[in-house]
């Protein structure tokens, strides 16, 4: 066996600032601590980042973890709030309300799945809201919070939780993180390319400047334009546009005046959808539209008619075409974030597919010459990944009453095989998508199914083993026991201020 | 429910012994009053086998069956795994254990941070030396001891997942006494070739012998008997294995008393054109022997495993799509494996648990039908890798051995080989069955050294790593010296 020194990556360049640009930094600078591995990051003051992704999912929570920063620093430093889920306003038709949460509904009281209790019960017309038999739920729409229980009583108690932050100060955070640990940051615009002739492999980048910063990995951070990872490897695009139509967005803060529950808020608009996202100095809306339903006027004045608050800034609009990278790992090119792809805001999904990234990365930290076994496999998972993310949002869509042409038109459109599958399955049986890799699991979906009113038409038949005095029983049980639970923790305000992550402002640092 | 006019209101279950009685004890406990089971059972008595069961089996735990409940069977005895002989060469041995997870240090697998040591040393080839001491389950079993696991999730002892071994007639009892008295109608029979009516692919009943009728909306078939008056002998839709695992006959015998080897329970035995599993019960021997019929006669093989009966021919694989129309199949009628590493008896489980939570609710069941299938696939997917694993990496000489290690390898298994060579990354897919740490085990065991080590072990400081192993492999020493013989 050969000594493979003069193979280990020993400098990497990460192109690109921002959420991705700093996350990828703040992470390499910590698992390669130690290992003479320098990393440069550039970026440009004069090209400004996409900055409003806000919303998190409690993925979120196990990067932390690894780069073992302190949550209550974080919450106060990025002026963060606690996310439980997504309420969801007139999706399925104009009034109707649920929540998406970090929680199961309800607890095991047979051999069936709880849900086919419930639609058994709600058959019967004596169910609750679906929403009502769990606690994340419960508590959200409470406005309360307290940390989850590290050994839950019962699964009624199981529930995570996420950050609803500023991605620029989330970012700067990070920054910080990643400047102590080494990481180089490099002012200056990428004007030129240059490639290894004999394998295409990146060698160099050059700023307007004229330094030239070489590397033996690249790390595409650099926002839609894809600069390395498309404009200049021409690693084509899957556009999704077709199932994911929404294609621009503006986005606006503004001053807090409705109460900041521990949730976000998505509301279904005639072409499109607006979001609320509370933080604790301002709220963060935005409204995401497809440009063949609606004019850009038409679109930014209904974002400011809907906001609750005076303004505080200008409305920004920002441009997206649905879908990912052919290969999101090229030659020694990995793009991270929006330069790999974007699907939607809808589900809080762009900073985790960035964390995605990042752990494919860590896992597959690969050597100067990128064994193909370690690019495919990183392509793999993540197409998995971008897939399974993609039919989870169009579920959005296409479960709606709305009449709208847009919203109609997404109803009556082709959908995914793999979609049709999984709601034909919910409709007909109750059965509800499994599986160990991704990010959306059954409590997801079945939100989603039974938020946007597809109830299933038969249930599980073991169901019928239980009589209806006591299956109406456990679920009465249930319900006290969630309303109970969620009464007893804090306000969420409250919880923020005794946890220590009040926010302390955008200039503070952490000594 | 709407379409109530539709409902499924009766099974029929098709099969035989122990393979027949775990499905309708699952069915049995769960149905509701108001769909009938009927059983259809063939009495004939099954060919000499031994049945070996993950304690943490899901239908196990599913039917409340603990230990004491095991315990108290004629033939049941408990074990931590199986040795394998000679695979690696005349005189190897390897015994492969089910092992909870070992710790990650700083994220990284204690494997990572061993291929670091055996580099920075100049040999790799060590890797599997180095990391014998961390496997605690197999070591208790290396032993001659063994130990049930601890509760305690920071007790080393929590490591092992003891399994048991039992007959078939033992293991058909065992379900069948879960079973209520009046929870199904029993029928002792078999279905008749040629005598069941059929509209488009559902069945609408089935003629027995002594022409006894059942009719139902869902049918079950166990064993294989239902699928052969149906279909005939050759399944349509099999995903034969047949290819990678050369052996195509299996000849099964029992004796009295434990094999050689005290502390043996379970022994897989490498030879010249074949695999011979001895497996001790309580108070006799199971010898099951799969062999490549152009490598051994007939009679060299009745030989060893001491039987006069003819070989059963073998040839290993699943059905793509084993529920169509009304019908269901599991077990012995959806996939075979064969006996090594009791693959037959996981897959039925596996398929049992899936199947209960896919139980038509209509007469119209295709939603429910594409979902077993597509479950089912996983499920002998992730067994035919496993299984196939060892075959791919022994290296033995002869004929037969040697053409396993030279078959083209199904998509999955071969990701896991390539990622496990390049850097020693475990590649999980949906659905896992096995352990992590058993692949891992086993890959290393069979002496696969990765060509590099995790880059993100370099960050490790390796003096405080040797003192955190060493604590650690202190900790399974102290372990094993507490328990007795």
């Amino acid at each position: 066996m050969t000594d493979r020194t003069d193979q280990l990556v020993r400098e990497i360049v990460i192109v690109g600032g921002g959420t991705a640009g700093w996350m990828t930094a703040a992470a390499l600078s910590r698992k390669l601590a130690g290992t003479d591995t320098s990393i440069r990051l550039i970026e440009s003051a004069e090209i400004g980042t996409v900055g409003v992704g806000e919303a998190t999912l409690p993925q979120i929570r196990e990067f932390n973890r690894m780069l073992g920063i302190d949550e209550a620093e974080l919450m106060a430093r990025t002026s963060a709030t606690i996310k439980l889920g997504i309420e969801f306003r007139d999706w399925g038709r104009a009034g109707d309300q649920y929540i998406h949460p970090f929680g199961v509904h309800g607890e095991p009281i047979g051999p069936a799945d709880f849900h086919h209790y419930w639609a058994r019960e709600n058959a019967d017309g004596q169910a609750g809201d679906f929403g009502s038999y769990c606690l994340a739920i419960t508590a959200a729409r409470q406005g309360r919070f307290d940390l989850p229980p590290d050994n839950p009583a019962s699964l009624l108690n199981a529930y995570t939780y996420a950050y609803q932050f500023d991605a620029s100060l989330f970012a700067a955070f990070l920054a910080d993180y990643a400047k102590e640990r080494g990481v180089d940051r490099i002012e200056g615009k990428v004007v030129a390319v240059e490639r290894v002739a004999e394998n295409g492999f990146i060698q160099s980048v050059t700023l307007a400047s004229g330094e030239k910063i070489s590397g033996d990995l690249f790390v595409d951070c650099s926002g839609f334009r894809g600069l390395l990872i498309e404009q200049e490897l021409a690693s084509g695009f899957d556009d999704w546009s077709d199932w994911l139509p929404c294609n621009r967005a503006f986005a606006v803060p503004c001053v807090t005046v409705d109460p900041v529950g521990p949730f976000t808020r998505s509301t279904a608009r005639s072409a499109g959808w607006q979001w609320r996202i509370p933080l604790q100095h301002r709220v963060g809306n935005g409204l995401v539209y497809c440009d063949r339903y609606i004019s850009d006027q038409d679109a930014v004045d209904m974002l400011m008619a809907h906001l609750e608050g005076e303004a505080i800034a200008d409305p920004k609009q920002l441009f997206f075409r649905t879908g990912k990278r052919k290969q999101l790992w090229n030659r020694n090119c990995i793009a991270i974030g929006l330069s790999g792809g974007f699907l939607e805001p809808l589900e809080s999904t762009s900073i985790d597919l960035i964390q995605s990234g990042i752990m494919n990365l860590v896992a597959l930290f690969p050597e100067r010459q990128c064994a193909a076994a370690d690019v495919n496999e990183y392509n793999r998972l993540m197409d998995l990944e971008y897939e399974r993310i993609r039919d989870f949002l169009m579920l959005h869509y296409v479960l709606t009453q709305r009449e709208e042409p847009f919203w109609r038109d997404l109803r009556e459109m082709a959908w995914p095989d793999s979609l049709s599958a999984k709601i034909e399955a919910f409709r007909r049986r109750g059965l509800v998508p499994q599986y160990d890799h991704g990010l959306f699991q059954p409590p997801s979906w079945l939100s989603v199914f039974i938020g946007q009113n597809l109830l299933p038409e038969a249930w599980d038949p073991r169901v019928e083993a239980m009589s209806d005095a006591e299956r109406s029983g456990h679920l009465q049980r249930i319900r006290q026991s969630v309303e109970k639970d969620a009464s007893q923790m804090r306000e969420h305000l409250a919880f923020i201020d005794g946890y220590g992550a009040g926010f302390v402002g955008p200039k503070a640092r952490a000594s | 429910m709407s379409g109530g006019e539709q409902r499924v209101r009766r099974i029929a279950l098709f099969g035989r012994s122990h393979e027949l009685w775990p499905v309708a004890a699952l069915l049995a406990q769960d149905l509701p009053s108001g769909i009938e089971l009927i059983v259809v059972e063939d009495a004939e008595p099954v060919e000499p086998a031994a049945l070996t069961i993950r304690l943490d089996d899901p239908l196990l735990a599913r039917l409340g069956i603990g230990e004491d409940d095991l315990r108290r069977t004629k033939s049941a005895i408990f074990a931590l795994g199986v040795d394998l002989l000679d695979w690696t060469g005349d005189g190897s041995r390897f015994f492969l254990a089910g092992s909870g997870s070992l710790p990650a240090i700083e994220d990284i697998a204690i494997h990572q941070i061993l291929l670091r040591a055996a580099r920075a040393y100049d040999q790799p080839e060590r890797l599997a030396y180095l990391y014998q001491p961390f496997r605690l389950p197999a070591r208790i079993a290396e032993a001659g001891k063994f130990v049930f696991p601890s509760g305690d999730p920071r007790s080393p002892l929590s490591m092992v997942r003891p399994t048991v071994q039992m007959d078939p007639d033992d293991c058909a009892a065992l379900f069948r006494g879960r079973i209520g008295r009046n929870a199904m109608q029993i029928v002792q029979a078999k279905p008749k070739a040629q005598q069941f009516a059929r509209e488009s692919d559902r069945i609408n009943r089935v003629v027995l012998d002594r022409d006894i009728v059942v009719e139902a909306d869902f049918y079950i078939d166990v064993s294989g008997a239902l699928s052969e008056a149906l279909y005939g002998h050759a399944p349509q839709d099999w995903q034969t294995l047949a290819d990678g695992l050369v052996f195509d006959r299996l000849l099964s015998a029992e004796r009295p008393g434990l094999p050689n080897g005290a502390g043996r329970p379970a022994v897989a035995r490498a030879i010249v054109g074949g695999l011979l599993l001895t497996t001790a019960l309580r108070n006799r021997t199971i010898s099951e022997l799969i062999f490549a019929s152009g490598e051994m006669t007939v009679e060299a093989a009745q030989k060893l495993v001491g039987s006069d009966a003819p070989p059963r021919s073998f040839d290993p694989g699943y059905l793509g799509h084993p529920w169509q129309g009304n019908l269901a199949r599991l077990g012995g009628a959806a996939a075979r494996f064969g006996p090594f590493l009791s693959a037959d008896r996981i897959t039925l489980h596996r398929q049992a648990v899936i199947l209960a939570d896919h139980l038509p609710a209509r007469v119209d069941m295709d939603v429910e039908a594409r979902e077993y299938n597509r479950r089912h696939r996983t499920v002998a997917e992730q067994i035919g890798d496993y299984m196939r694993l060892p075959f791919v990496l022994n290296q033995r000489t002869d004929v037969a051995w040697s053409a396993m290690r030279e078959q083209p390898l199904p998509e999955s298994l071969a990701i896991r080989l390539d990622q496990f060579r390049s850097r020693g990354r475990l590649v999980t897919f949906e659905g896992e069955i096995w352990d992590e740490q058993s692949w891992i085990d086993l890959l290393i065991g069979f002496g696969v050294v990765p060509e590099r080590h995790d880059p993100m072990a370099r960050s490790l400081d390796m003096a405080i790593m040797a003192r955190r192993l060493k604590k650690l492999t202190g900790a399974f020493d102290q372990a094993l010296a507490s328990l007795s013989d």
